[in-house]
């Protein structure tokens, strides 16, 4: 079994945008990222490229990992290979998928699974001193806004709300 | 697993008649690997896996799932090369899986017509007629031309899915399940609006009047005649829904050009000579051998090919394709059923552009 995370297209579009790759290092690495991600079309070059340079990519390689792949697909086949690829190799390499895909979540939580999303990663760079309230709070808002990230309105409320405890500083 | 994977390698590098050696050489692995996999000795990774399906033109899924396992239960009537070419067969049940799930995503009633059978014109005209005039009312439509038939039908939930298929000859197919309802597939590859629309509609036909005919996988075609009379059926169906009869009476008796007709009811140049041909008005042959010869002066001899349409033809801009389905796509990714990974390659995008067409999607929508 490995330790470590790995990141599904939603987390590493998001981190790419962030830039806050030498944090996540620190705290979650290794990173992996699953060969059928890196291989899909639905990348843009320089993604692709900041996935090279910051992931292991990892490949279904048992067949228990072919039948999660299969199976996820039955539950919810309006998951991609690559989505599915990512949580199968999370479910049976024991890592943490990071994603910030519904869907995504949504599966990781029904084969327990662990997982973390974008918003708890800004979180916890606040618990770990890295970046400030009005800072992370900056960055949320700008991957929704510049970049597009869908987030519902009342999840970043509350989010917002829960960092209220850190203060301003 | 390395026995279904076995299966379907051989299954499928058969099917395009390539040797062991030349798909080792175009996946880029040695042939004894693949006569590995083959005999069920080793289990290929992904990767290997991925690189052998891109290459066998299907799916990681198509080589690790067991024939048919998996996939919706639909019956199909089509053209005799869907049995024989696999990754054909295998991306029709792929785009099944995914219009089906995408409509349970949404939760959108599936529909399919009524069916009465009907095996031959002879006898049953005015009986095809009327029932090509309920499917229009159906449709909402009276005796007027069809603006848009993909979104007419599209809109009471027929599943229809216009691909662009190197297949030669083949303009479409369609399936049907009790429970999922009815596909057709039309296929664009260089096939005119004219002829994709005639097909729909044709497809229609054969939905209402063959339905008992449609199989698990596809029918063997029965013998020439019967396949000729019920193709006739068909396409007596689609000529009558596009263009009603007395609005074709009507449209006549105003003008006899025959680039005019075609441009009203938006159909080709041959819809309209069918029909003045069958009301005993024309000589078909003589008719179509006239406007071809018209043509060829117009055009500096350049001949009038079958495949083409008469000028001026049906805009491919005015006719985009998979409305509906995209509908869903986005539709589905609004209430998070659908991952935005999924999204991005059903609309042929990336994943970056996908969240900036979503973005000011939402922008310019209605709270």
């Amino acid at each position: 079994m490995l330790n470590g995370t790995i990141l599904d297209a939603t987390a590493l579009i998001d981190f790419c945008w962030l830039n806050e790759w030498g944090w996540l290092q620190q705290h979650y690495s290794p990173l992996y990222i699953a060969q059928e991600l890196l291989d899909s079309d639905q990348l843009e070059p320089s993604t692709r490229q900041a996935a090279n340079q910051y992931l292991t990519p990892l490949t279904l390689s048992t067949v228990k990992m072919f039948a999660s792949f299969l199976e996820f697909n039955v539950r919810s086949p309006l998951l991609s290979v690559a989505d599915r690829s990512t949580i199968a190799i999370a479910r049976h390499q024991l890592l943490i998928c990071a994603s910030d895909d519904g869907l995504v979540v949504e599966t990781c939580k029904a084969y327990n699974i662990a997982y973390t999303r974008t918003l708890r990663l800004l979180a916890e760079m606040l618990n770990t001193g890295h970046k400030t309230v009005i800072e992370v709070t900056t960055m949320a808002d700008t991957l929704i806004k510049e970049r597009g990230k869908h987030i519902s309105p009342r999840v970043l409320a509350d989010w917002k709300i829960s960092l209220q405890k850190y203060g301003m500083s | 697993m390395k026995e279904i994977i076995a299966a379907n390698l051989i299954r499928y590098r058969k099917s395009l008649g390539l040797s062991q050696e030349q798909l080792a050489e175009q996946a880029g692995v040695t042939r004894q690997s693949i006569n590995n996999y083959e005999n069920a000795k080793t289990l290929p990774d992904s990767k290997i896996l991925s690189a052998l399906a891109t290459t066998l033109g299907i799916t990681l899924d198509d080589l690790l799932r067991s024939q048919g396992e998996g996939l919706p239960n639909f019956r199909f009537r089509a053209h005799v090369s869907f049995n024989t070419n696999a990754q054909f067969a295998a991306q029709v049940l792929r785009m099944l899986q995914t219009y089906n799930a995408l409509e349970q995503a949404v939760g959108l009633p599936t529909y399919t017509p009524e069916s009465t059978p009907c095996y031959q014109v002879e006898g049953n005209e005015k009986r095809i007629q009327a029932i090509a005039a309920l499917f229009r009312h159906r449709l909402g439509l009276g005796d007027a031309p069809i603006t848009n038939l993909f979104h007419s039908v599209g809109e009471i939930g027929l599943k229809v899915l216009r691909q662009p298929i190197p297949i030669k000859n083949f303009f479409g197919l369609s399936a049907c399940s009790d429970i999922e309802g009815a596909f057709v597939l039309v296929n664009t590859h260089n096939i005119t609006i004219e002829r994709q629309l005639f097909t729909l509609a044709h497809e229609i036909g054969h939905l209402i009047f063959h339905r008992v005919e449609y199989q698990d996988t596809l029918i063997e075609e029965g013998n020439k005649q019967e396949e000729t009379t019920r193709e006739h059926v068909a396409d007596y169906f689609a000529s009558h829904l596009l263009v009603p009869q007395a609005e074709f009476e009507q449209m006549y008796a105003l003008t006899q050009d025959i680039v005019k007709l075609k441009r009203h009811f938006r159909v080709s140049y041959l819809v309209i000579l069918n029909r003045l041909a069958e009301m005993g008005i024309i000589d078909l042959a003589k008719e179509k051998a006239k406007i071809c010869g018209i043509y060829k002066k117009q055009h500096d001899g350049a001949a009038l090919q079958n495949s083409m349409e008469l000028p001026p033809t049906l805009s491919a801009k005015e006719y985009p394709e998979n409305e509906h389905y995209e509908y869903l796509i986005w539709q589905s990714l609004k209430i998070g059923k659908i991952s935005e990974m999924k999204a991005a390659e059903l609309l042929n995008l990336t994943v970056e552009k996908l969240r900036v067409h979503r973005q000011e999607n939402e922008v310019y929508a209605v709270a």
